[in-house]
């Protein structure tokens, strides 16, 4: 009897799994805002919801980035440190009275470049990407030090400005910044040959390269994309805060990775969507955006956020046991 | 009383085959071979028994007594122990600690060395095998390996052995030491239950034979009283027998034209050359090179010297993007590792070398992709529940069949096949050699590479005998003789 009760048990669980298969981060979604308007009366306000994604759009650019890079299996520990860099670069094309255009493509290239050499490192000197990026975070914020002397820049353009604070039709610019790229990044990652081929890549190398795929030039494409989206979030960043800081984007990188494992993705490749991220950067943004109104103190705020990581990934490992075949990931 | 008995066991999986009401008798001190095409459920049945997976209804007995278990520690310890065929050894550890490995001996808390080197060096005296205790696993041949592994199940009380497949990747002198060390084993009045494709080697190593078809056991025979012939009607059920080979005329034209090839993977630098709509076969030994010459033709091995021509132009096959824009596809030995990608689909496993010709404007057209896929499904028949299917629920032969597929989308001219049929069942076997005849038929030419040269001799047109990296000789059809190219393969002639 007790090993048949056990059993319906188990196999209640397991349904529980199949079914929230892909589904969970939007029920976490819905659970956690639910809670939230019934926990504060300002939560479902207009206002809030707008500050909500003003703050997670640059998170949510960082993450599509993170996103490219964790399907093949990698992980890129230098996001947070480019935005601090690329807004640092932006900020002095600024001042150097350079005008909107170099300073949105400067910035861009550096972010491009480091990512270039990242994947150049990875894929031919086949050191393990989180020792390269965790290399290159120390070097890129050490280089935005260097740059300022450790004082931030600010005073910039009003079209510079327009970036991060501007809004066309009462939507925030980086919101709508977020939500075509989201677009563009999933249409990249399921019908074209690049996209395809990093699930391929991401679910087994060796596979990939007898399938006569180049596995290292996707590998450093990968990269480049990484470290350009995380410039686009570094000059969202200091557009909307009229000021580039060498601190800025600290621990974004963090947010990012939980955002995109959140979001579905495997961390060891192979398996997530970039809709999958934009709901889980949406997750991280709401459960910040709660506990500040609940006025937790923000240095709880980074213990959850780690806690839930920890969460997504163990979810993910649950899941895994499961005998395939019903659902799709 | 039985050692192990299995009553109407039944499985199911989503999408896959299943096994419906199997009665299995295995009795102390036999060796009871268990074969069947893949997909007839001998690796579900197996799974059952050491713990991996559950079965649904019916009950196992071990000595009379109902056993119930879903983990392999929890099988093994009551012993049954098994030797899958895709077991792994830690190849950065000595012999001696992977038989011990998981239950280290300890002494006032740290590990008894010394008992691990006794325990290791018991074991292999036992098995008679002349294995070194400290080597690393890592340096060993396959062969050496897995006689590890079987010291590793036996180092513990085992009642009942489960062998997968045992000898696909051995050397027929390996063969002969596994099949001596099962004999003691029976001595010792340890069940072993063999599951193989090789029926030779079943009729030479087992007791009794029981055969299973579709998820049902078809029926159990005593080894000396049956024939092979009726061994492969009841597994195949009324299924066509093996391809036999074709009589077609090959035309003289040339599509590969190989001069002094050397390359990283290459020992001594190759000549030779490839007709078109021939099936040229490498015959050789494991570890004699077959696999490093199809290797670098398929550009693996990075930069090559040498001449290769394509239908009389030169080609650089350096990388394999080169090789594929060359003409060339590769079917890898090591399927697993190396053919599929086991996270996605059929549909997405078959796209993958074709993406670039299913795209419109840079995208990739949903009903061209749709169109392709379902065209290869059917071309190459393959058994899956729809195209959607993980690729991982379908069975060995049905995967290699989409392997294949995901080749001949590219139109290639020269087919490398390494192995094509390793651990595939006879009916998989005869409709992979069917579909690369066909293929062959519309002008492809093949090199193909395989340890089983029964299977080299029914099918190709001509062969190459390869021995330490060298090509020594070739031998046209007409004087295809077994006894005489196994001799040139193990150099005694």
């Amino acid at each position: 009897m007790q090993t048949q009760e056990w059993n319906l048990s188990k196999r209640l669980l397991r349904c529980t799994f199949v079914l929230l298969d892909g589904y969970s981060v939007v029920i976490g979604l819905v659970l956690v805002s639910g809670a939230m308007s019934f926990l504060s009366p300002v939560f479902l306000t207009s206002p809030n919801l707008l500050s909500v994604i003003r703050q997670v759009s640059v998170i949510g650019l960082l993450a599509i980035g993170e996103t490219f890079v964790v399907l093949t299996g990698e992980i890129d520990l230098s996001v947070g440190s480019l935005v601090a860099l690329s807004g640092v670069v932006a900020a002095m094309a600024q001042k150097a009275g350079l005008g909107l255009v170099p300073s949105i493509v400067l910035p861009l290239a550096v972010g491009g470049l480091t990512g270039a050499i990242i994947g150049v490192i990875v894929a031919k000197g086949k050191v393990p990407s989180f020792v390269v990026t965790l290399g290159v975070m120390g070097v890129a914020r050490g280089i935005a030090l260097v740059l300022t002397n450790g004082f931030p820049i600010s005073g910039f353009g009003e079209n510079y400005k327009w970036i991060g604070g501007g809004e066309v039709f009462s939507i925030p610019v980086p919101m709508i910044l977020l939500l075509i790229l989201t677009v563009v990044a999933a249409v990249v990652l399921q019908q074209t040959p690049f996209g395809r081929n990093l699930y391929a890549l991401g679910g087994s190398r060796k596979a990939a390269f007898y399938s006569g795929i180049n596995v290292d030039r996707e590998l450093v494409k990968v990269f480049v994309l990484s470290g350009t989206f995380a410039a686009l979030g570094g000059i969202v960043l200091t557009a909307r805060l009229d000021a580039a800081e060498t601190v800025a984007g600290l621990g974004y990188e963090l947010s990012a990775i939980a955002a995109v494992v959140i979001g579905g993705a495997s961390l060891s490749g192979g398996v997530g969507s970039v809709y999958g991220t934009l709901l889980g950067t949406l997750f991280i943004g709401v459960i910040a955006n709660g506990l500040t109104l609940l006025a937790v103190s923000s240095y709880w705020q980074q213990v959850v956020q780690g806690a839930i990581i920890v969460l997504a990934v163990l979810l993910d490992q649950l899941r895994k046991r499961i005998p395939r075949g019903v659902s799709r990931t | 009383m039985e050692l192990l008995e299995v009553r109407q066991v039944s499985k199911a999986f989503p999408g896959v085959y299943a096994l419906k009401k199997v009665d299995f008798v295995l009795k102390a001190g036999e060796v009871h071979a268990l074969v069947g095409e893949n997909g007839a459920g001998k690796s579900t049945l197996i799974k059952i028994l050491s713990g991996v997976h559950r079965a649904d209804t019916g009950a196992v007995f071990l000595e009379g007594k109902p056993i119930e278990f879903n983990n392999p520690s929890a099988a093994r310890a009551l012993g049954i122990g098994t030797i899958f065929q895709d077991f792994e050894l830690a190849n950065n550890l000595t012999v001696a600690e992977n038989i011990s490995l998981g239950r280290l001996p300890r002494r006032r808390g740290a590990v008894d060395w010394n008992a691990v080197r006794a325990r290791a060096k018991e074991v292999l005296g036992a098995l008679q095998v002349p294995l070194d205790p400290m080597a690393m696993a890592g340096g060993l041949g396959v062969g050496e390996q897995q006689i590890v592994e079987i010291a590793r199940v036996m180092s513990q009380e085992v009642k009942v052995l489960i062998m997968d497949e045992p000898t696909s990747s051995l050397t027929s002198e390996e063969v002969d030491r596994l099949f001596e060390i099962m004999r003691k084993l029976t001595d010792r009045e340890v069940g072993i239950i063999y599951i193989s494709h090789r029926l030779e080697e079943v009729f030479r190593v087992s007791d009794r034979i029981s055969v299973l078809r579709d998820g049902q056991m078809i029926g159990t025979y005593v080894t000396r009283e049956v024939e092979p012939a009726a061994i492969i009607s009841a597994m195949l059920g009324g299924r066509k027998h093996a391809a036999q080979h074709k009589e077609r005329q090959i035309s003289g034209d040339v599509v590969l034209n190989v001069e002094n090839l050397s390359g990283p993977l290459l020992r001594e630098p190759i000549s030779f050359q490839l007709h078109r709509g021939e099936i040229l076969g490498l015959a050789g030994l494991l570890g004699s090179g077959r696999s490093e010459i199809l290797g670098t033709l398929f550009g693996m091995g990075g930069p090559t010297t040498g001449t290769v021509q394509v239908e009389g132009t030169d080609v650089n096959l350096s990388s394999p993007q080169q090789a594929v824009a060359a003409g060339m596809a590769l079917v890898p030995e090591d399927r697993h590792r190396e053919g599929i990608f086991p996270n996605l689909s059929v549909r997405e496993n078959m796209v993958i070398p074709n993406l670039i010709r299913l795209t419109r404007g840079g995208l990739i057209s949903p009903s061209r992709e749709k169109r392709f896929v379902h065209e290869n499904i059917a071309a190459f028949s393959v058994k899956t529940a729809g195209p959607e299917t993980p690729i991982t629920n379908l069975s060995g032969g049905n995967q290699q069949k989409v392997v294949f597929a995901k080749w001949c989308g590219t139109r290639p001219r020269i087919l490398l096949l390494d192995e094509p049929t390793r651990g595939v069942d006879v009916g998989a076997k005869a409709e992979l050699y069917a579909i690369v005849n066909r293929l062959v038929e519309k002008g492809l030419s093949v090199i193909l590479a395989s340890s089983e040269l029964k299977e080299l001799l029914d099918v190709c047109d001509r062969i190459l005998v390869v021995r330490n990296g060298q090509i020594i000789t070739e031998v046209p059809r007409d004087h295809f003789d077994y006894t005489n190219i196994t001799a040139m393969m193990m150099g005694a002639k």
